[in-house]
């Protein structure tokens, strides 16, 4: 069956267009936008939790990761990657405060700074996952079909897998998908871990694999969570390896979240009466 | 530190397993298209990572090398 083909209409790709953009500068504003008041405090609430939360866990040192871009010494805007999901609360928040090393002190110094970084990334996947939110709960809003209403939010169904690999597949009634993506990108990660001996989920060691391994969702932060304590006491011969795999789980499990997101999108909007491919 | 050649050749056909399922997940929805081309992908993958590996193994043992 071809899906490509399928598409919301113009003014609805407009409006999700827009609804993406508003829900990643503040989370939940897309969602006020389509008056969601509820979601919308959900998402706001959440994310600068989550953000302001870390931040403080990790007196600031997240923005040691990051930097500033701009023209001279005028900064535009400071890349921190996966906070910036969280886009306008990160920016204010790497104005207002300096990262402690400016300030001469080494962030190993900080007790909760792990749970911190964990914290803060994940409201900046929290905005980006409120964006799918939004865009899914206007596809589904737009659709002509009374069946089509029934049926998941693509956005759901995306954060579902984000949150355990394969469980929006799973959702949405294709299992065998599910349980094949959610245990090839688990059984990818865990070994990737096993090779690194458990050691080897640490932003400060390498913070741009970090980011990799943090997409593995809810899975991989508390992985992160549980193996803090994990230190290496000699050189592994497959470190590297494992590293590489666990950063590519992350991915993957972007990839599978998309994919899931698509797939329900496709279940509404193959109910539309013009979208009839059946003959 | 340098692995065993066996393991990383077993770690280069498990990580082109997984590759190959994620690949054919995005591109099929059915199980029979998903399973029918999981073995081409996952192969192709591991051969041309296999080929480069020969190529970079050949390089360097040949006008790569210091004393060459």
């Amino acid at each position: 069956m071809i899906t490509q083909d399928l598409a919301p209409c113009e003014s609805t790709r407009a409006q999700i267009s827009s609804t993406v953009w508003f829900s990643v500068l503040i989370p939940g504003l897309g969602h006020l936008l389509q008056k969601q008041r509820g979601w919308a405090l959900f998402w706001f609430a959440a994310s600068q939790f989550l953000l302001i939360g870390g931040f403080y866990l990790a007196d600031f040192s997240q923005l040691d990761y990051g930097s500033p871009i701009g023209i001279g010494d005028n900064t535009i805007i400071y890349f921190l990657i996966p906070e910036s999901g969280n886009f306008l609360s990160t920016q204010i928040f790497a104005r207002m405060y300096d990262s402690i090393e400016s300030g001469g002190r080494y962030p190993t110094e900080i007790p909760w700074r792990n749970l911190g970084y964990i914290m803060s990334a994940m409201s900046g996947f929290f905005g980006l996952f409120s964006a799918a939110h939004a865009a899914g709960m206007l596809s589904r809003s737009s659709a002509r079909s009374s069946h089509a209403k029934t049926l998941m939010n693509p956005g759901r169904a995306a954060l579902l897998n984000f949150i355990l690999p394969g469980l929006g597949h799973y959702k949405t009634g294709r299992k065998f998908k599910g349980v094949l993506l959610g245990s090839s990108i688990m059984a990818l990660f865990i070994v990737g871990m096993m090779l690194g001996n458990w050691a080897d989920f640490d932003r400060q060691r390498h913070s741009y694999y970090w980011v990799g391994q943090m997409c593995m969702g809810g899975s991989g932060w508390l992985t992160a969570l549980i193996s803090e304590p994990a230190k290496f006491t000699s050189v592994m011969p497959y470190q590297d390896v494992g590293l590489l795999f666990t950063t590519a789980a992350g991915f993957f499990n972007i990839v599978a979240s998309l994919d899931a997101f698509h797939r329900a999108e496709h279940d509404i909007l193959i109910l539309e009466p013009s979208n009839d491919i059946s003959e | 530190m340098m692995g065993s050649p066996i393991v990383m050749i077993l770690l280069l056909l498990f990580f082109s397993a997984v590759l190959g399922v994620v690949a054919s997940c995005y591109r099929f929805d059915s199980k029979k298209e998903i399973l029918d081309s999981l073995p081409r992908r996952a192969l192709t993958f591991a051969l041309v990572v296999a080929g480069f590996a020969v190529v970079a193994y050949l390089l360097s043992a040949t006008v790569l090398m210091p004393s060459a």
